[in-house]
């Protein structure tokens, strides 16, 4: 075989393996949210995540530090503290555990650009109160 | 460093254990994983294209040239 050959199979073997591996991931990631969909139905959460200390508490943190743990602590204390209920669960959802705004919408019952407009005040609150302190 | 030599010499050393000629067919797939990842999530997409990159250095080591 050529060196070309010898790519040109190369290439092919490899495309076959993304494409497959690609198929199967995807069916995979999409399982696991399935489960994960069902979890979040619980009647303990309803959509909105007023009890988190309850969800960060059952999270098992093996190698975050402590030091790590208390700083994120206080700083979602402090948020829920600056901002309304309505601006905390969107930086919640949307910020911290990295949930695309639309979403977040379909969680809240409320359109894709009103969760944008309050997480830009919200944003804002926190950036007043950052350069304040 | 593996940059403008062919295909075909990159894949002899990435066989050999080459951990640079690994990472520039890793590259030069690069586009081919962004295709296969036009429809996904955002937020599962690093997750799968790591995967992905895994297999690949699979598909190196397993690929033979006769």
């Amino acid at each position: 075989m050529g060196e070309r050959d010898v790519e040109f199979a190369f290439i092919k073997f490899i495309e076959k393996s993304i494409n497959y591996e690609a198929v199967k991931a995807i069916k995979k990631y999409n399982d696991i949210k399935k489960k994960e969909l069902l979890t979040l139905d619980l009647a303990e959460h309803n959509g909105n995540i007023e009890n988190d200390e309850k969800i960060i508490g059952s999270t098992v943190y093996d190698n975050v530090l402590i030091e790590d743990e208390i700083i994120y602590r206080l700083m979602i204390a402090k948020c829920k503290q600056l901002l309304d209920v309505e601006e905390f669960n969107v930086v919640m959802l949307n910020i911290i555990q990295d949930i695309p705004q639309k979403e977040v919408a379909k969680m809240l019952n409320k359109s894709q650009s009103s969760i944008s407009k309050i997480k830009k005040k919200a944003l804002k609150k926190i950036k007043k109160f950052m350069e304040d302190s | 460093m593996c940059k403008d030599k062919s295909l075909f010499e990159i894949i002899l050393k990435a066989k050999e254990g080459d951990k640079d000629a690994m990472q520039e067919i890793i590259l030069r797939f690069q586009p081919l994983i962004k295709k296969n990842m036009r429809n996904i999530d955002m937020d599962i997409k690093d997750d799968i294209s790591q995967d992905i990159v895994e297999v690949i250095i699979k598909a190196i080591k397993k690929f033979d040239i006769k």
